[in-house]
């Protein structure tokens, strides 16, 4: 026979072991998501949370039950981390200002590689199809340069609901477990930055390689239809985030009222 | 039990009062409480931190983290000059409450 006594202990051991630490450890980091509490706050409530669990054990409860109705009696959720809140007002502000800037970063950073592409892809292909400007006029490229970006906006809109409506909260806990690790936050930020700033000077190269392989004549028309398609783009997703704006506020009051 | 808007007004002056036995942590705080309450007051537990946290921010309380004899550490709070105040305040008008019930109370026949 295969299963000696040996392998049996150890089907014993793995059904009856329930690890304490790890349980007050996943506890922890649950709750540390929150900017709602800070690391002194999960100190006191953890070595609550022991004394309880002592306690309970001596009245005869297991580790693992004692463990489960200690973390009851704390309770949890959205009311303990509204109360821890309301103490810790400076931590949420400071949560919501960095996920408002990150918002800012990767928002300027999808749209501006977004029209970079876009932009130079149209200019080379134009020109490689020999378009132009002066006998076949502006309203083709016009509608090209307006249909494309608002085909990058409209993509990169429903990226974002995708991941943030679809996804939901699978997302979000993997974002927030990723970023409340100091290292990850670090990085993310360092990289944020210079990668979101280096867009610009990509574009002006790009633009030097423009005028020079191009011509003056050739640019002026490409520019001259790209500034009135640029406006067309401006009034429509001015009336898209507007729209967005009120939407989500409106829906945001209804969940209020529920 | 207690309904939750009681609850919310009766825990600064129970834990102002408890702390005038001695210096002492949440957890036994809230087992002072429920023990003297016969049960009938109890708290969400981890409801009881944020309210420390006030009560230590408007100078009521002090705290200290320590090791307990258990070896772990943990969190003691003691009433301040100002908690004692405070304190004297609250039984003014929760006694007040109480005389004025008390009264309504005894002049209305009991159905029961």
């Amino acid at each position: 026979m295969d299963v000696g006594p040996c392998n049996l202990d150890e089907i014993m051991e793995n059904q009856t072991s329930f690890d304490l630490n790890l349980a007050i450890q996943r506890w922890r980091e649950e709750l540390g998501q929150s900017p709602a509490f800070r690391s002194e706050n999960l100190d006191e409530l953890e070595s609550h949370l022991r004394d309880s669990t002592t306690t309970l054990q001596t009245r005869g409860l297991s580790a693992e039950e004692a463990f489960v109705v200690a973390k009851k009696r704390v309770g949890g959720g959205a009311s303990l981390e509204a109360e821890f809140g309301k103490v810790n007002g400076t931590a949420v502000w400071l949560d919501r200002l960095f996920w408002m800037l990150i918002g800012l970063q990767v928002w300027g950073f999808v749209s501006g590689v977004i029209g970079l592409i876009t932009r130079n892809a149209l200019y080379f292909g134009l020109n490689s199809a020999g378009y132009d400007f002066k006998s076949h006029g502006h309203a083709f490229p016009v509608t090209l340069f307006t249909l494309v970006h608002l085909a990058g906006f409209a993509g990169s809109l429903a990226l974002c609901w995708w991941l943030f409506c679809r996804k939901g909260q699978r997302f979000d806990r993997w974002l927030g477990r990723l970023l409340h690790r100091r290292a990850t936050l670090a990085l993310t930020f360092g990289a944020l930055c210079p990668l979101s700033l280096s867009i610009t000077p990509i574009s002006w190269a790009t633009q030097y390689l423009l005028v020079t392989s191009l011509g003056r004549e050739k640019i002026s028309g490409i520019y001259f239809s790209q500034s009135i398609s640029g406006a067309i783009i401006l009034l429509i997703t001015t009336a898209a985030l507007t729209w967005l704006t009120l939407f989500l506020a409106r829906k945001r009051l209804r969940l209020n009222k529920a | 039990m207690l309904s939750k808007e009681l609850v919310a007004a009766s825990t600064v002056p129970l834990v102002l009062s408890v702390l005038t036995e001695g210096e002492s942590y949440g957890y036994a705080l809230i087992q002072r409480v429920r023990e003297l309450s016969g049960g009938k007051i109890e708290w969400t537990e981890g409801m009881l931190y944020p309210v420390l946290h006030w009560m230590e921010a408007e100078d009521l309380i002090e705290s200290e983290w320590r090791e307990s004899e258990t070896g772990r550490m943990r969190k003691y709070y003691r009433l301040r000059r100002e908690g004692h105040k405070a304190l004297q305040a609250e039984q003014q008008q929760w006694m007040s409450v109480h005389a004025t019930l008390t009264k309504l109370w005894k002049i209305k026949p009991r159905l029961t």
